[in-house]
């Protein structure tokens, strides 16, 4: 079997039946992003990665009881923000995205790759002046607004998932995200054009 | 349909929740109301500004589970993998300190002391292949004292020798083994350092690229500096 071109399914199937190598190609797979989702959660590198590290543990000691393979995504996230979230309540503090998990002043990212023009007609934005106007618009969200708009979003699960992820019923999700992400919508509109108008200059 | 019932269904469309038939309901729509359409084109925007503008750090570590063939499919960290070998030497010594034990045997027969080393047995029952350099068991009994310390003088010193040698084996066995270990640990960390380095390139790419696009956006809005900082 080729890890490479299996699906998350089998994978999950084959790592079910104790198979450690097909566990390692679904955490290959999926480690970038449930770690950038507990860095944004933490709002710390160090604690990011252990918690991503126990939750791919912890899903790998329980795969046995999850019943759908397909569901490996969301319920993965489901564990590692359950386990972000009881290691708040240990330290007795709320999870907090502060200004640490957007990293600003290291994380550039080279002119033209994945940089944004403004419908497809204006100016280019370079990467970073685009990601100091988002970091900036998601500051102004409510941590739970911005959990639900970056699920939806970046990791682009579906309503019902995430509702299952954050353990919320599913038109508390809805309503975090319409408002969340008009918001944002409004934010980023009034940076974008600001910023257009002065490459314009 | 109207723009305000539209309103939710252009969310959704955008956010990709929309079914079929809240698509094509609006669909009809759009085709007659310019202003949806921009709102559609605006959320679009925004949905793509925040993909493109939330970075996604590489991982520092990279998270890989080996299987522990002792305890059943339980994943150990790579990285409790030089606790192992550490594992592996406590059980050799304890090996070593169970058999001198095991291999010594007194006895006490009807009024009279008995020792034994080596072999489990007296005499001629013991395992094939061992040599009987001496007899495994001494009777004591109508020796002087003298003779008595002197008997069981040798039998330790043999018993000794052949337990230096046994463990030597074993020594060497485990050092085999935990060399074994140790050359595949370093062999990853190697693969770890060559990732990080790799990563450390990028993110000192991505800095000078960063401190140009800042460089460009200094000098062109001098007067918003201070407010964005």
């Amino acid at each position: 079997m080729l890890f490479r071109t299996a699906k998350d399914s089998e994978l999950v199937e084959r790592a079910a039946q104790g198979d450690v190598d097909a566990y390692n190609v679904l955490v290959s797979r999926w480690e970038k992003k449930l770690y950038n989702y507990l860095l944004r959660t933490t709002g710390n590198r160090d604690d990011a990665l252990d918690l991503a590290q126990d939750a791919f543990l912890k899903a790998y000691q329980n795969l046995a009881s999850l019943g759908d393979a397909e569901k490996f995504p969301h319920w993965l996230f489901r564990i590692a923000h359950n386990q972000a979230c009881s290691k708040f309540r240990a330290d007795g503090r709320r999870p907090q995205a502060e200004s640490e998990s957007w990293p600003g002043e290291d994380e550039g990212g080279a002119p033209g790759v994945g940089s944004a023009t403004l419908l497809g007609a204006g100016p280019r934005l370079y990467p970073l002046e685009l990601e100091l106007i988002v970091a900036r618009a998601l500051e102004e969200l409510s941590f739970d607004q911005r959990q639900a708009v970056l699920l939806k979003v970046i990791y682009g699960f579906k309503f019902a998932e995430i509702a299952n992820i954050l353990s919320c019923p599913v038109s508390t999700v809805k309503s975090r995200i319409y408002a969340g992400f008009e918001q944002l919508k409004r934010a980023l509109g009034e940076d974008v054009a600001t910023r257009a108008a002065f490459h314009n200059q | 349909m109207s723009c305000g019932e539209t309103k939710q269904i252009l969310m959704d469309l955008a956010l990709g929740e929309a079914g079929p038939m809240e698509r094509k309901r609006a669909q009809e729509h759009l085709e007659a109301c310019e202003a949806c359409r921009a709102q559609l084109d605006d959320l679009n925007l925004a949905r793509k500004l925040l993909v493109d503008g939330v970075p996604q750090e590489e991982v520092p570590r990279r998270i890989t589970f080996v299987a522990a063939p002792e305890t059943g499919p339980l994943g150990w960290l790579r990285r409790r993998a030089f606790a192992i070998p550490l594992g592996a030497a406590a059980a050799v010594a304890l090996l070593v300190g169970a058999l001198a034990l095991a291999r010594t045997r007194v006895t006490l027969e009807r009024g009279h002391w008995e020792i034994a080393f080596g072999v489990r047995d007296a005499g001629a029952q013991g395992p094939v292949g061992v040599p009987a350099t001496l007899p495994a068991a001494v009777p004591l009994v109508g020796m002087t004292r003298e003779e008595a310390v002197r008997v069981i003088a040798v039998a330790l010193q043999q018993s000794e020798a052949r337990q230096r040698a046994e463990t030597a084996a074993l020594v060497e066995t485990a050092t085999a083994r935990q060399d074994r270990r140790y050359v595949s640990a370093m062999s990853a960390l190697a693969e770890q350092v060559r990732f990080f380095q790799q990563t450390q390139n990028i993110l000192y790419k991505r800095a000078d690229t960063t401190d140009l696009a800042l460089e460009r956006v200094a000098s062109r809005v001098p007067g918003d500096r201070g407010e964005r900082q």
